[in-house]
Formats: structure tokens, C-alpha cells, sequence
């Protein structure tokens, strides 16, 4: 009787710490659905999980021929702060030889154009970065700039309405690595960018967004 | 002595039970409420029994499995030129019922909004969305049948050029659109489903709550 008592209570045991509950969904990527990721400041799939470059690191981008070579000095300017605040490269660039296309395309190929046309109806946004994903992974990012609506300056600004250009694209930057905007301030990834307003560094709150995943 | 050891033994067994089983991937692991949805939507009662009719909220989670287990997703004619049409059915409803009176969920929440999200594509951090904004009617078997369309969603976009965020009005429901690129996109997946009413209340369906119960994203593929 003792013997039973005993093995009922190893069994008991044995299963309590075992217990894992049912698993549901045939793949197992579907389980995902049941325990979805904090967004901590990315995109979410419709499985929930933060969409981002995960190991594929460093980003590779084209520089289109359409940009011209100062504004090019300060995209990689912006990319080494993003890269200094990671402990880790996370961006390289290339000078396209010539202009792929003025019209970003899913071509696989991660490119930053200058645009001297832009949607009438878009004329606010003062550029457009897009991501393709496939499940939590981004594949492509491309960035257009908005210099049809939009001018910009490096150094000092010759007019009250010319954007740091450097600013900008800090912020665009954040999109490529899959930055959602964030209204809890100060961050790079505020929505809005004034006329001659610099946001220069990775501010702490971008800081601990990188670490969530990269 | 000898008790005293396989006791010692047994212990061991459930620590390494519990190691093992702190140690598998969180997503190995289901909450005990996405049981409780799945177990509860077994019982196929429809009728909520409530003291008054604004107590709905207290069985939401019931209620959402009662309209998961009724729930599917069809394309509405394949071999029509307008490939994209399609239909949300839910052919279990809950009737909420008081001392007083009984209310169907159209006459409860008589408003719905459907969203779907673009799959694999972010528009400056945000993914876009399609909103079909509609009105809950029965149809004549008591089921309610939502139908989508996304022909009309499409025509709209591009005669509007390509409005990233806009609202239009079709006769069988109000789309709305949010974060758009320059084109329309050709995969898109459900998101959410809410029902609501005037004091918003609501019942929402969740991307994650349609996965967990379907086993797979609601999903659809322009041509
Ligand atoms: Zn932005």
C-alpha cells in the first residue's frame, strides 16, 4: 500500500512538472500566434512577431546617382550614429553607378533615391521609406526623398523652410532597421521633422529600441 | 532511509521537469486563456442569459468563440471577371436575453468594422491597412455573411492617385484606407473584426485570436 502511495505520488510528480499544455497549429510558426513579441518601438506581423534584419547585418545600400554627393556624406553620417549606438556596423553604402530607377521597386536591392516628383496628394510627407518582409525578417528597404516638395541643407540653412537633411534621415534610417514612429519624446522616430530642427543623435528611449533586436 | 530517497528522487524528477519545461521556447507554451477560449467554445449555446443587456463585456470571451466556431472566409465566385469578392460568414451568433427583452448581435452591436493589413509591406514604420466599414444585417437563415470587396477597394485607390490614407463611400459599405504606397498591394490578411455600437461597445476579433483558432492567417490574393 505504501509502495503504491509512493509511486502515485513520483507519477503525480512526473506529469505536474511536465505539463505543457495543448500546442496548437499544424506549423510551427502558427504557435507564434499564441505569444506574441512586445513591439518594443517595430513593426509586427499578423503573427505578431517584430519584423527586423535579425542576423543579416550590415544592411547593404545603394546610394542612387540621383542623390547628390553632400546629401551622400550625410546619409553615412546618420548610419554611423545608428551603427555607434549598436556596438556594431549596421549599415554599408554604395554609390550606384548610374540611376536604377527613380521609382522604388521590390527588386531586392535596398537603395536611397532623390525624387523631383512626388503625389500631389503625398506633398506633406517629406520622404517615403518602404520594407518588404517575409515573416519576421525584412528583405528589402528603399528610401525616397521628397526633394520636389522638400529642401534641404547640410550645415546652415539658407531659407526658414530648408529640413537638416542629416535629421531626416536618422529617422529614415530607423524605418530600414524597422522603427514604428514613436510619440514618447525625445526619439528620432517623433513623426514630424520641423524646418531647420536638428535631432542629431540616437536618443536613449532609440537606444533601448535597438536592443530589442539587434 | 529508503522512503526518504525515492521522495529525494521524485523531487529531482519535478525540478527537472520544470528546467525542461521553463527551458522550451515561450511559443511552445499556450496561456491558459487561449485554452479557456477554444474549451468554452465546445458549448454550443448561443443564448446569453444577462442581467441587463449591457452586460455583454463579461462574456466577451464566449462570445468570441461562439463566432470563431462559426466562422469562414469565401471567396465569392471564382470564375466571375471580379476575382475579388469575398465573404465572412459567422453561422453561430449569440442572442443576448434579459427578463425584459432579446437582442440578436446586429440589434446589439449593429456596427462592424473589417480590417485587413498588407502582408509584407511598411510604408514609413507603419503597414497599411484596408478598412471596410459596414452595417450588421442578418440574412434570411439568421447567419450573418459580410462580403469584402476588394475590386472596389482597388478601383478607388488608383482613381483617387493613390491617396495613401482616404475614405470613400461604395453603396454596400465605407472603405477606408491608411498608410498606402504608390501601389495598391496584392496580399493582404484579416486583422481584425470588431463589432460595436453607439457606446462602444465592442466585441474585437484579433489577427491572433483568428490564428489560434483557424490554424492559419485569414488571407487574401489579388490576381
Ligand atoms: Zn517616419
Amino acid at each position: 500500500m505504501k509502495l503504491i502511495l509512493i509511486l502515485l505520488h513520483v507519477g503525480f510528480l512526473f506529469f505536474a512538472g511536465c505539463d505543457q499544455g495543448k500546442v496548437l497549429g499544424p506549423a510551427s510558426k502558427l504557435e507564434l500566434a499564441t505569444a506574441a513579441e512586445e513591439s518594443c518601438g517595430y513593426v509586427q506581423n499578423e503573427f505578431g512577431e517584430r519584423v527586423s534584419w535579425k542576423s543579416n547585418l550590415p544592411v547593404n545600400m545603394y546610394i542612387d546617382s540621383s542623390v547628390p554627393d553632400d546629401m551622400a556624406e550625410s546619409i553615412k553620417s546618420a548610419a554611423n550614429k545608428w551603427s555607434k549606438a549598436a556596438g556594431k556596423n549596421l549599415f554599408n553604402f554604395q554609390m550606384a553607378a548610374k540611376a536604377n530607377s527613380i521609382t522604388p521597386s521590390i527588386d531586392k536591392v535596398n537603395s536611397i533615391y532623390w525624387s523631383k516628383v512626388w503625389d500631389a496628394n503625398k506633398s506633406s510627407q517629406q520622404a517615403i521609406t518602404t520594407l518588404s518582409f517575409n515573416g519576421p525578417l525584412i528583405t528589402e528597404a528603399d528610401i525616397k526623398i521628397n526633394a520636389k516638395d522638400f529642401e534641404f541643407y547640410i550645415d546652415t540653412p539658407q531659407n526658414s523652410l530648408q529640413v537638416n537633411f542629416e535629421s531626416l534621415l536618422i529617422h529614415e534610417l530607423g524605418h530600414v532597421l524597422g522603427f514604428k514612429h514613436l510619440n514618447l519624446k525625445p526619439t528620432v522616430m517623433w513623426p514630424t521633422l520641423a524646418p531647420a530642427f536638428l535631432r542629431l543623435e540616437i536618443y536613449y528611449t532609440d537606444q533601448k529600441t535597438l536592443k530589442c533586436e539587434y | 532511509m529508503k522512503f526518504r530517497n525515492i521522495i529525494l528522487f521524485a523531487i529531482l524528477l519535478f525540478i527537472l521537469n520544470l528546467i525542461y519545461f521553463y527551458s522550451t521556447k515561450l511559443t511552445k507554451r499556450i496561456p491558459a486563456s487561449s485554452n479557456e477560449l477554444i474549451d468554452r467554445a465546445q458549448n454550443n449555446s448561443v443564448v446569453f442569459e444577462i442581467k441587463n443587456t449591457d452586460d455583454i463585456l463579461e462574456n466577451t470571451k464566449k462570445i468570441k468563440a461562439l463566432l470563431l466556431q462559426g466562422f469562414s472566409f469565401t471567396d465569392i465566385d471564382k470564375t466571375s471577371e471580379h476575382q475579388s469578392q469575398y465573404t465572412l460568414n459567422f453561422s453561430k451568433l449569440p442572442q443576448f436575453e434579459t427578463p425584459e427583452e432579446s437582442l440578436s448581435l446586429c440589434e446589439k452591436l449593429p456596427f462592424i468594422e473589417i480590417q485587413f493589413s498588407a502582408r509584407g509591406q511598411v510604408n514609413n514604420g507603419e503597414i497599411p491597412k484596408l478598412i471596410f466599414l459596414k452595417k450588421c444585417t442578418l440574412n434570411s437563415k439568421k447567419d450573418l455573411s459580410i462580403e469584402v470587396n476588394f475590386y472596389d477597394a482597388k478601383n478607388l485607390f488608383s482613381s483617387t492617385n493613390s491617396n495613401p490614407s482616404a475614405n470613400y463611400l461604395t453603396a454596400s459599405s465605407s472603405i477606408y484606407f491608411k498608410n498606402l504606397g504608390e501601389t495598391f498591394p496584392d496580399d493582404w490578411v484579416l486583422t481584425n473584426v470588431l463589432f460595436y455600437n453607439q457606446k462602444l461597445e465592442q466585441i474585437a476579433i484579433s489577427s491572433y485570436e483568428l490564428i489560434l483558432y483557424l490554424g492559419n492567417p485569414v488571407s487574401v490574393q489579388l490576381h
